[in-house]
């Protein structure tokens, strides 16, 4: 039923998710959170013909509705901005600031060290540090799950690079004459996987981080992706 | 182990730094959850362990003596606010031939892939279960900010930032807010008289909230822009790269230590009869079981730390992703529902995963399952009506 009527009704859906989350966010605690979700769909039931709130299949993770998900997202978490900031004035988050600072700046200059010797010097502490200030001041400021860090990338994003380079190595030996000068080569170069990875935006505005719920269950998959983290942070010591 | 280069002694010295760091550095985040000193100092000596570490340790290699003379390798540093090359910090990406734009594209795919589950995994972990969150959440958002920021990168030519895997679990750590509550078992009458006759209170600490805010995340950002003032760069050049990989092995050790595979795996090698029932569900599946799922789990870690260690590393992405599928049909096969519940259930609380539409229908656990199929009856009856 749902599905065949979707199409037509998808504002009116949009407008009774948006008008439920709004209900809830005013109050305090996760329990009466969502008791207050249930009294509202409850409500809003009797005049709509389907009371699903963001379910799996809805119109705000399907591919037909482009944006949907994010325009979802900013509108649930809009109410919550102004109490983003004024809750940051305690204790705790000095605490975290200097924390998250050390934890963030340490391993990225770690990490650039190796970055400075594989990139041929193309990347060195300033780059880091932009990258890790660039990663935390726009996800502060604009993101909807503010809590998650951002910062300068890792030792697989490295080598990633380091290929890069070799693959431009082999391509200027087989094309002479189209390489650049060197040094600036290969930031140019690296300017553009950075379009590609614009498909970032349509993961986000076509729905496909539906997909990233399969990761949140697979615990497996994620825990093999820490520990060899873990481990390759030990490792990568020295 | 690079440091060994230049002289034995100078290693020697090296290595030890790092292993002190890292003991110092255990010790005090240990104190915290420990029951020495006064709860307001556990609290502070653990919040700032890591700048007391640094700091202490740094001092510690310039103390004048044996300490000093023996060279420890300290960061190359640059200049205030410049690039590491003479450029400006805009770089004419549109002065490339056509075809180095192609040859980009796969590694673009790749970075992709690999920005897609890092982002993934450390908001899911930020956000995960035990953590009282009360602010809604949202994935798609997220995804447009990171493909702005690394295009925003990409033009800078700087590395692209995304969010990481330890860190974005330690910071909701760090923002956590505990209380200490009234102990459940208080001791009888009798039994206070005897063994407490000064009365003082058994308390357990609880993890009451989480400060969600975005103060933290925008300072630290702001922080990282200061560090790039000459001043400031001088003192990152004072600090020794031995402290710095003593920093890797207190972040990898700490969540080594609270790790999955590593509770499953001292599992199958523990006493049963001195575990309590009631606190472990583990005590509900057969060991066999146990010891299957773990073995997927060290083959799984095996592969991709093998991967990551040799030039193949940019492969790591498309492995892990590879791995999802395989949970979400071949696990199914080879586990009951009840068995995964209990060894793999979800990361994330409902409340982030709401914002996606809740669990899909393969991966969801009993309990998921059970409250979807409540939420159709419902529909099913009012439509009905």
């Amino acid at each position: 039923m749902a599905s065949q009527s979707k199409p037509t009704n998808s504002k009116a859906y949009a407008r009774s998710n948006a008008s439920s989350t709004s209900q809830a966010s005013g109050t305090g605690t996760a329990a009466s959170r969502h008791s207050n979700v249930n009294a509202a769909r409850d409500e809003e039931s009797k005049t709509l013909p389907s009371n699903e709130k963001a379910s799996y299949d809805s119109h705000f993770t399907s591919y037909l509705y482009p944006f949907a998900g994010m325009i979802h997202d900013v509108r649930v978490r809009m109410p919550h901005y102004w109490s983003d900031i004024t809750d940051g004035f305690t204790y705790r988050t000095l605490a975290a600031t200097l924390r998250i600072y050390f934890l963030n700046l340490i391993p990225a200059l770690a990490y650039t060290m190796d970055m400075y010797k594989r990139t041929h010097q193309n990347y060195g502490e300033n780059e880091a540090l932009l990258a890790s200030a660039l990663g935390g001041i726009v996800f502060g400021v604009f993101s909807v799950q503010p809590i998650t860090i951002g910062r300068c990338p890792s030792s697989i994003y490295l080598s990633n690079v380091q290929s890069e380079l070799r693959v431009l190595l082999i391509y200027s030996t087989i094309h002479p004459g189209t390489l650049l000068p060197v040094g600036m080569t290969c930031l140019i170069y690296h300017s553009w996987p950075g379009w590609p990875s614009g498909l970032l935006f349509s993961i986000g505005s076509l729905q496909f981080s539906t997909l990233s719920t399969l990761y949140g269950t697979s615990r497996l998959s994620l825990r093999k992706h820490s520990d060899s983290m873990s481990v390759s942070f030990i490792s990568k010591r020295g | 182990m690079e440091e060994f280069d230049a002289n034995a002694r100078d290693g020697f010295m090296s290595t030890v730094l790092a292993f002190a760091f890292f003991f110092s550095y255990w010790v005090l985040t240990h104190l915290g959850s420990s029951s020495y000193f006064h709860r307001n100092l556990r609290i502070l000596v653990s919040d700032f362990a890591m700048a007391i570490c640094v700091v202490f340790w740094t001092g510690f290699a310039f103390i004048p003596g044996d300490l000093k003379n023996s060279d420890v390798q300290t960061l190359p540093v640059t200049t205030t606010f410049q690039p590491t090359l003479p450029r400006d910090w805009f770089v004419p990406f549109y002065t490339i031939s056509v075809g180095y734009v192609f040859v980009a594209l796969p590694f673009g795919l790749l970075v992709t892939a690999l920005f897609y589950f890092d982002h993934n995994v450390s908001s899911l972990t930020a956000q995960a279960k035990h953590y009282p969150l009360t602010k809604p959440a949202g994935f798609h958002w997220d995804f447009f900010l990171l493909g702005v920021t690394t295009i925003v990168a990409g033009f800078l030519g700087i590395p692209y930032p995304n969010a990481l895997v330890p860190q974005a679990p330690m910071h909701t750590d760090s923002l956590s807010v505990w209380k200490q509550v009234e102990h459940n078992e208080q001791l009888n009458e009798e039994d206070q008289r005897m063994h407490n006759p000064r009365g003082i209170k058994r308390t357990r600490p609880v993890l009451v909230s989480v400060k969600e805010q975005r103060m933290s995340n925008f300072l630290q950002g702001l922080l990282c822009l200061g560090t790039m003032t000459h001043p400031l760069l001088l003192c990152l050049g004072l600090i020794p790269r031995a402290v710095l990989a003593g920093v890797f092995i207190g972040v990898g050790w700490s969540s080594i230590e609270t790790n999955k595979i590593t509770k499953l795996t001292l599992w199958l090698v523990r006493d049963l009869s001195l575990v309590d029932p009631r606190t472990e569900p583990l005590m509900r599946i057969s060991r066999k079981q146990v010891a299957h799922y773990v073995g997927y789990m060290w083959l799984g870690f095996a592969t991709t730390f093998a991967i990551s260690q040799t030039i193949a590393a940019i492969g790591f992405p498309i492995l892990i992703l590879a791995l999802i599928p395989f949970r979400a049909t071949w696990m199914n096969k080879l586990f009951t529902q009840t068995e995964l519940d209990i060894l793999d259930s979800p990361v994330a609380s409902d409340l982030p995963l709401e914002s996606i539409g809740g669990l899909p229908d393969c991966v969801a656990n009993t309990e998921a399952r059970e409250r979807l199929r409540e939420k159709e009856v419902e529909a099913g009856e009012v439509g009905g009506a």
